[in-house]
């Protein structure tokens, strides 16, 4: 996955990253530039560019090409004139969330989170809002690993002021 | 037993920040459904304000709603959960609550997103009113004016203008202050007063000439202030949280003038509405007003009355209008509202009337 782009220009500069579990990715400079947290890297620093290596402490390995992947086809897009058609960005997104749990998907909000950019963070927490916004309350305290600090009581009363939005739930 | 999986799977934990960006994203109901997950939901989403600003068009019967931030504009039937015998007269909108004066019966203070209403006893026929929400102490109020004609201890008749407030907390009416009874005379469509900024403002006929009322809803002190120089004849509305003057020119023109913000609070024009061609024959009495911006660059304009009492009576009707092209087009969904009496723009909010 991560070479089939990287192939068009063999002048393009390479930047070492370097994920949570020590796995190594060389990642074109204007895809790594993509991330403000590696872009801040090299602010004012551009010498370091040539042999530095950038640890991303909290990105797993497991989820860098999927990122990488989604950083490349996004600045492709965004490129592209005409723009690309609407079904076509919305495959690749619909493609990119296919079979990913709950539990990867907030991996992955937590790496974009950590890597500052904006639009990958944007498209995921959009993904998480819709998987949860018609599930109980139950779920979402799972989905997220919260506890219900809430004594018995506050909670009936609560549900009991918002017993509008408890109907039409899909099941957990 | 699928919960319990994925409890187990579940090591990560997750900054505020990152949940609640998830949790602005998500409608309305759900996020009133999610207020029982923790304490800090239940705040999170207590302080959430909703900023998708929407259009409500009703008339004596039906009451529709219109997201105007939507990609498909479409006209919604909002179900009314009280019983509305008598016509309605007025809505106003403030914070998620709708105010609505019914003739004869009062009015009823009304969340639409959450379906919960409360009706305000309100005894005699008041028409004109203001309506607001203040924030400090999370209560909204309104106020009423009455005619009153007394004899004062020399036994010489006086007139006033009584202006009464009612608030939620309280659930009550007490008289504000005595005006002028000139102040009565609140007249054109203002019959509810236009709120901007924490302010009420109503078109008054104050000893021949028109002049503008304003409530300052945070000291809930009356003031009076002029139109800009010169203009007689005017109307008013709020367009893009500023007050709105429209100003009949020549030829089917209107200016539109607001008030400075900060110390001076002059007047000053910043749009001009070129004449709607079709309707120039009767514009005489009718003004334009601009109402709220729309898709691509157009501004939803009103056309409304400037003398009709009765606001019952009146059919708006609304235009696209187009600032780079300078023309009109029909805003065709308020045709399916049969007799529109008025719009209003309106934003969801989880406040309890």
């Amino acid at each position: 996955m991560a070479s089939s782009s990287s192939s068009s220009s063999t002048q393009v500069k390479k930047i070492t990253l370097k994920a949570a579990d020590g796995k190594h990715f060389e990642v074109e400079e204007p895809v790594a530039m993509e991330m403000e947290t590696v872009k801040s890297f090299f602010v004012g620093n551009e010498d370091a560019m040539k042999d530095m290596v950038v640890p991303l402490l909290n990105v797993s390995s497991e989820h860098m090409p999927a990122i990488l992947d989604f950083y490349r086809n996004h600045s492709e897009f965004r490129k592209r004139t005409p723009p690309p058609p609407a079904e076509e960005v919305k495959a690749f997104n619909e493609a990119f969330l296919e079979n990913k749990s709950d539990e990867q998907l907030m991996e992955m909000i937590m790496a974009a989170n950590f890597l500052n950019t904006k639009e990958l963070l944007n498209f995921l927490t959009e993904a998480a809002a819709n998987r949860i916004k018609n599930k109980s309350v139950e779920y979402v305290r799972a989905f997220f690993g919260i506890e219900n600090d809430f004594t018995p009581e506050e909670e009936a009363r609560i549900r009991a002021e918002n017993e509008w939005a408890f109907d039409g739930l899909d099941e957990d | 037993m699928e919960m319990e999986s994925k409890k187990k799977k579940r090591n990560l934990h997750i900054p505020d920040d990152i949940i609640f960006n998830i949790l602005r994203r998500l409608p309305p109901k759900s996020f009133a459904r999610f207020k029982c997950v923790c304490k800090s939901w239940q705040s999170f989403a207590n302080q959430h304000k909703y900023h998708n600003q929407k259009l409500l068009l009703f008339s004596s019967k039906t009451i529709q709603s219109i997201d105007i931030e939507a990609d498909e504009i479409k006209a919604v039937d909002l179900e009314i959960p009280f019983k509305v015998s008598n016509p309605i007269l007025q809505i106003a909108s403030c914070n998620g609550l709708l105010c609505i004066l019914t003739e004869r019966e009062g009015f009823v203070i009304w969340n639409p997103l959450i379906g919960r209403y409360k009706r305000v006893s309100n005894t005699s026929e008041y028409k004109k009113f203001g309506f607001w929400y203040d924030h400090s102490t999370e209560n909204y109020k309104i106020v009423r004016f009455k005619f009153m004609r007394f004899l004062d201890p020399n036994s010489e008749i006086q007139q006033r203008c009584s202006a009464e407030i009612y608030s939620q907390k309280s659930n009550s009416w007490q008289q504000k202050e005595l005006l002028p009874w000139q102040i009565f005379s609140i007249f054109g469509d203002s019959l509810f007063g236009v709120l901007v900024n924490e302010t009420l403002y109503w078109k008054i006929d104050y000893i021949h000439n028109c002049a503008v009322l304003c409530f300052d809803t945070l000291t809930e002190k009356f003031d009076m202030i002029k139109p800009p120089d010169n203009v007689h004849v005017f109307g008013l509305g709020a367009f893009k949280g500023h007050l709105c003057l429209a100003e009949y020119r020549k030829a089917g023109h209107f200016d539109i003038w607001t008030r400075e913000v900060g110390k001076n609070q002059n007047w000053i024009k910043f749009m001009n509405l070129p004449p709607l061609i079709e309707r120039k024959s009767s514009l005489f009495y009718r003004y334009l007003l601009p109402i709220c911006s729309m898709k691509e660059d157009e501004i939803l304009v009103g056309i409304r009355n400037l003398l009709t009492l009765l606001p019952i009576q009146r059919e708006d009707e609304l235009f696209l209008y187009s600032p780079e092209a300078q023309t009109y087009k029909k805003f065709h969904i308020c045709d399916t509202v049969k007799h529109l009496i008025k719009e209003v723009t309106y934003t969801d909010s989880f406040v309890s009337p």
